[in-house]
């Protein structure tokens, strides 16, 4: 999803403007978006949230918001900044690849400048108002992290997770990885006995707005071959 | 407290579930009067599938409290029927494809008592047995679902609704949490899973916005925040358009008319 790593100093020192998130290819474009599961029951209504293969062949959760690589995502102008995955109302903020304490930008720049876009600092060095909110968003993220990993581990380790099976016409045409998601009855103990009564309520809706999300699946296939 | 299958037109009640009451009945019966139901139970084969059409709440019954589907016009967002009175969406709740079977939500298979029915033709016993067998999952999956509701009302996760006293809906403040030492009641894994559902489904109510619930405590917070972004200028010093050198001439309407005249 990112290109090169630029560190903050180097950002904060060359002055460079952040625009709103609609702005950016990647915003616009991406079709698979890592979350985290409290996004899920924002993101559930539109989009099938699911685990993907990486290419490391670990496990990692995703957010599918279209099938057609580097195509603009159906819709997705219409939406609200709030719809959007966290990593994506965060943009161009992100982490440094492999860590998630420190926080850069991605080098890139708009592909259209529909404001004026504003600094990350103000000339006190205080944050302006837009870089305050994206990097809210990227805060919410690490904030959930933990979780995030903690879930993915105990699906993988207690066998917990099915495949996603899409037409084959779809998987090769688009050239989909493998998708996988929590089976529809698990046994619970498995994963609530696996985490303290905190995540409780945040696992459990996960767990339900990922099994919703699914749902969304045929709609997404339609718009992105052109059959609805 | 009414049943769900009472508005049905022709329904009287119904009736215990024997040999004679499983002997015969007519093919599709009810079909045709489906479009008067107000709500109808869910059940947990379809709890995740359901929601994308229809919002889900809570009810009283003589029973306890179950899981429903809305189907009342005025309070969704797409009427569930369509002119000619068939489900609007593609998607039938599945305890309507058992009428005039069905499991009142304590498990109890009956069958409906219906003053227009016609006799239908007489059915083979592995058909019989199929429809036990399919009432029996109607009633376990029923009562799974009435503990988990019970238990959120218990703990006070729903709150009765202000002018349906008999519905119970999401509580606008969330409950505060258990010790953590506390161990899982039963169904509390599903019944937390349930109330993500009511969340979700509650988008197609006319009058919910589908956005995440927010805590009182929260909202000083985002106001001014809001307000902060509202009173910003985002145009930084330095970045100010400059309009002073800008020229407007305006031409004068009397004289503008004095040429139209020697023209």
């Amino acid at each position: 999803m990112y290109d090169a790593f630029e560190t903050w100093e180097n950002a904060t020192r060359a002055a460079r403007r952040i625009y709103d998130p609609f702005a950016y290819r990647v915003v616009l474009q991406e079709r698979l978006v890592p979350i985290v599961p409290t996004e899920a029951m924002t993101l559930a209504p539109r989009w099938p949230v699911m685990w993907r293969r990486d290419t490391h062949g670990d496990a990692d959760l995703v957010v599918l918001r279209g099938l057609a690589p580097e195509t603009e995502v159906p819709g997705v102008q219409t939406l609200a900044r709030t719809a959007l995955p966290l990593l994506l109302q965060a943009y161009p903020f992100r982490f440094r690849t492999g860590s998630s304490d420190e926080i850069g930008l991605d080098r890139t720049a708009p592909m259209r400048e529909r404001d004026a876009g504003s600094y990350i600092l103000d000339p006190h060095g205080h944050l302006l108002p837009g870089a305050e909110m994206k990097l809210q968003a990227l805060e919410t993220w690490r904030a959930e992290h933990d979780l995030r990993q903690r879930l993915t581990e105990i699906v993988l380790r207690r066998d917990l997770l099915e495949p996603v099976v899409l037409p084959e016409m779809v998987t090769t045409r688009f050239n989909l990885p493998d998708f996988l998601v929590v089976v529809t009855n698990p046994d619970d103990r498995l994963i609530f006995g696996s985490l303290p009564r905190e995540d409780w309520q945040n696992a459990a809706r996960f767990l339900a707005a990922q099994r919703m999300s699914l749902y969304t699946m045929a709609g997404l296939i339609a718009r992105s071959t052109g059959t609805s | 407290m009414m049943q769900w299958f009472e508005t049905l037109p022709g329904i009287e009640g119904t009736t215990a579930l024997d040999e004679t009451t499983l002997d015969t009945w007519p093919d599709r019966a009810l079909d045709d009067r489906l479009c008067h139901l107000q709500f109808c139970p869910v059940v947990l084969a379809e709890l995740y599938q359901i929601p994308q059409f229809y919002p889900l709440f809570v009810r009283d019954t003589p029973q306890g409290p179950m899981v429903m589907a809305e189907l009342r016009t005025d309070q969704l967002r797409h009427p569930a029927f369509d002119a000619a009175g068939n489900f609007a969406w593609r998607y039938r709740p599945a305890v309507t494809r058992l009428l005039p079977f069905l499991s009142l939500s304590d498990g109890t298979p009956v069958r409906l008592k219906d003053a227009k029915e016609i006799r239908g033709p007489e059915r083979p016993p592995e058909i019989r047995r199929q429809i036990v067998k399919m009432l029996a999952l109607q009633g376990a999956s029923h009562k799974r679902l009435q503990f988990a509701a019970s238990f959120l009302i218990s703990r006070g996760y729903l709150a009765r609704h202000p002018s349906n006293p008999e519905d119970w809906t999401l509580s606008t403040n969330l409950p505060p949490q258990p010790p953590s030492d506390t161990p899982a009641a039963p169904e509390e894994f599903l019944a937390l899973r349930l109330l993500a559902v009511l969340e979700l489904s509650g988008r197609h109510r006319p009058d919910v916005v589908s956005a995440p619930r927010r805590t009182q405590s929260a909202l000083p917070g985002l106001l001014s925040r809001d307000e902060a972004l509202r009173q910003r200028n985002f145009l930084d010093q330095g970045e100010l358009i400059d309009f002073s050198q800008l020229r407007i001439e305006i031409e004068d309407p009397k004289e503008q008319a004095g040429s139209d005249k020697e023209g």
